[in-house]
């Protein structure tokens, strides 16, 4: 079997060689090749061994645990769709539905990314690099299941150039390229972002809109007159805090499920590819702000004062978020402690967005974008005390 | 006997070369001035490695003499020894000798290391130029001084998946490689690996035993191509992180040279960090190095490097970080010789 693979490859590549008519596509490849057939290059220097594991397998982990999230998530649309189309909702036609509106989303956004991906591989002349397969399935998950496909391929596109190929490509972004992609379109296109309406209209008995209308539950605050309180409005829309843990509700296609992020936030930190510092500091951010407005703020200010701040960990993104966005190694600080202030930070920040800017309901993406920034800034301040306990060697 | 002469006949003899210097780990200058201490170093933490139970058979006597010169040339002499080999040192009797300074280490490796242990105990930045010499190599400094006899003894171990030959062999300094192992020796796909199994280096199959080497491990090279090795469940791959069924396999594993993986960007995972043993943050100092910042570098504790090779070893993104080190080491430590 592996003999007969490798045969195939080496037919295969011929083309992509030096020299082949397709030699600029090497990086295309040989990505694909390293993926079926594993490298066989041995150590030149010392050590001489090595350990096993490597950037695809630390990558395809963050890819394993984004299987929960997102096939929930594609049941969930399926589900929430064909419930405003008054279609049947036996399981199997529910996730072919829900097949149907995300793999198209998914593809655009792998074959747009991949694209860019390869394009600066060819010119850089260096392989093409794992990263993007996470950010490529992440952020079609981060969108409303309305986001027309061009708006897909214009969102990637944005997030793998803007966001990662002009600092020089994976390990050495400042942001975050897939919450890049999404803040993109947030600005770029706010009517179809903000928050209101987030079902897919499939055709059927139902309304012959789009899309039906209603607001999303981090959307619905601002609707609300002074003095009402949240949490029984949310109640009245059908956003019962078990309905926000579970995510039957209409969202992000991959967001809307506190629990399907649980459990892939449990594998990341049981596997060690996710520091588990970030969560807590994150969740500890939350509680700590959410409970701090809760208890000083006039609750008939404003109907977030009054919200029990455990919603601000299910509601919206935020799960979502801090699980696979604000543990990137990449763009979160690199040093053990600073890793909790950076999670508190964004946590404190998404509440702080949602409570107080209601222009922005998605908080914990600009708050993690925000601390992205930071990031660098925390790490020296660890590093600088960490150098001054050190018995100077020079 | 004055200090000078004494120096001046370990360089006649032969043996002043057993003598290095931390942070470089080059022979010291027998001129210079006496250093804070001398560490004695009785580790065997890297895998085939001697222990010092079998080279210190019958001969405690002899290290202690060793220690006894030493202690002529450095202010205080540090004899570091694992906990679990701890009635070794009653026997040398050198818990009580004046001057003579024991530490028990607990830990794996590179714990032993005397970089480690001064990186650990120092307070100043006076006791940087710390000496240190091998156990075994104090035997044959010792033993030129009191049998009058160029000392020639040394005690290797021989082992690794691929060796014909597995345990303590004594034979002489520099012995063709062949010879440790009864004959000639396995070739094609095996790979000769002098000193220990991280921090050692490759050698032709026609080598000879290095001066400082007392371990000899052949392992497969692993050339072979894996259909989907990345996602396999892995419970035969060892790997520092917990990305492996590998975390429930608990008995020895086979290793080989793939590096398993093809080189990437650092991603600031952390890991070498998590493993360095002197604090070192290896993924910055590469940073600072390869931007030519040496001061950074520096402050972040480059000449620190124990140079244990622990933190390639860990890289998922299989950049060479213990070369880069090393190579900075090395650089600096021409330019302020020059």
């Amino acid at each position: 079997m592996k003999q007969t693979v490798q045969k195939l490859f080496g037919v295969l590549g011929r083309p992509f060689e030096t020299g082949g008519k397709l030699e600029k596509l090497h990086p295309l490849y040989e990505a694909v090749e390293t993926v079926v057939l594993w490298p066989d290059r041995v150590t030149d220097v010392s050590p001489q061994v090595r350990d096993h594991l490597d950037l695809k397998r630390f990558m395809s982990f963050v890819i394993l645990a984004l299987i929960p999230p997102a096939v929930y998530g594609i049941y969930n649309t399926g589900y929430q769709g064909r419930l405003a189309s008054g279609l049947s909702m036996d399981t199997a036609g529910v996730l072919w539905t829900g097949l149907l509106i995300f793999l198209p989303m998914l593809i655009v956004s792998y074959a747009a990314g991949l694209f860019w991906e390869v394009l600066f591989s060819a010119v850089r002349k260096h392989p093409v690099s794992e990263g993007f397969l996470v950010t490529g399935l992440l952020f079609p998950l981060t969108l409303p299941p309305t986001t027309p496909l061009w708006m897909v391929a214009a969102g990637i596109s944005f997030g793998v150039v803007i966001g990662k190929e002009v600092f020089g490509g994976t390990g050495r972004n400042i942001l975050n390229p897939a919450l890049t992609a999404r803040a993109f379109l947030f600005f770029a296109y706010p009517a179809q972002m903000s928050g209101e309406v987030w079902v897919r209209i499939i055709g059927g008995p139902g309304p012959a809109a789009d899309a039906v209308t209603g607001a999303t539950p981090l959307a619905l605050a601002p609707t609300l007159a002074t003095g009402v309180r949240l949490e029984p409005a949310l109640r009245e829309a059908g956003y019962s805090f078990s309905t926000l843990f579970w995510g039957g509700y209409p969202g992000s296609i991959g967001a809307t499920s506190a629990f399907m992020c649980l459990i892939g936030g449990i594998f990341l930190v049981l596997t060690g590819i996710a520091n588990f510092r970030t969560i807590l500091g994150g969740i500890a951010g939350v509680l700590g702000t959410g409970y701090l407005i809760h208890f000083l703020a006039d609750p008939a200010a404003s109907p977030w004062y009054s919200l029990n701040p455990f919603y601000h960990l299910v509601m919206g993104g935020f799960a979502f978020g801090l699980v696979f966005m604000a543990t990137d190694p990449v763009t979160a600080p690199g040093m053990e402690r600073v890793k909790y202030l950076y999670g508190f930070l964004i946590g404190a920040l998404t509440v702080v967005i949602r409570v107080y800017n209601p222009a922005f309901p998605e908080g914990v993406m600009l708050a993690i974008l925000f601390m992205n920034i930071f990031a660098p800034l925390l790490d020296q301040f660890e590093i600088s005390i960490r150098n001054k306990r050190r018995v100077p060697n020079v | 006997m004055a200090r000078d002469k004494l120096a001046a006949a370990l360089v006649d003899g032969g043996v002043w070369p057993l003598i290095r210097e931390l942070p470089f780990r080059n022979i010291p200058r027998p001129d210079t001035q006496m250093p804070s201490a001398v560490f004695v170093d009785l580790s065997s933490e890297e895998p085939f490695q001697p222990v010092p139970g079998v080279y210190l058979r019958d001969r405690a006597d002899l290290l202690r003499y060793g220690a006894g010169v030493l202690r002529r040339l450095a202010k205080r002499v540090i004899v570091s020894i694992a906990d679990r080999d701890a009635d070794l040192l009653a026997e040398t009797g050198l818990e009580d000798a004046p001057d003579c300074f024991p530490i028990r280490y607990r830990g794996h490796y590179p714990a032993g290391d005397p970089g480690v242990l001064l990186y650990r105990t120092k307070r100043t930045a006076k006791e940087n130029r710390s000496w240190f010499i091998r156990g075994q190599d104090l035997l044959l400094l010792a033993g030129l001084l009191r049998d009058g006899v160029f000392p020639t003894e040394r005690t290797v171990v021989v082992g690794g998946t691929g060796s014909p030959v597995h345990g303590h062999i004594r034979t002489r300094i520099g012995a063709p490689l062949a010879h440790l192992l009864g004959g000639a020796g396995p070739n094609g796909d095996t790979r000769y690996i002098q000193g220990g199994l991280l921090s050692g280096y490759a050698a032709p199959r026609e080598g000879h035993l290095g001066l400082y080497e007392t371990g000899l491990t052949l392992i497969p090279e692993g050339r072979e191509r894996e259909l989907f090795g990345f996602i396999r469940p892995g419970y035969s791959k060892p790997s520092y992180s917990r990305a492996f069924l590998s975390v429930f396999h608990t008995a020895p594993f086979e290793r080989n040279c793939n590096t398993h993986g093809e080189e990437r960007a650092c991603i600031n995972c952390g890991y070498c960090a998590h493993v360095c043993p002197v604090d070192i943050l290896p993924q910055y100092t590469m940073k600072a190095l390869r931007a030519d910042e040496i001061e950074e570098a520096l402050a972040l504790g480059l000449l620190d490097c124990v140079e244990c090779g622990l933190c390639t070893y860990v890289c998922p993104s299989k950049l060479e970080l213990y070369q880069t080190l090393k190579n900075a080491k090395a650089r600096y430590h021409q330019e302020m010789n020059r």
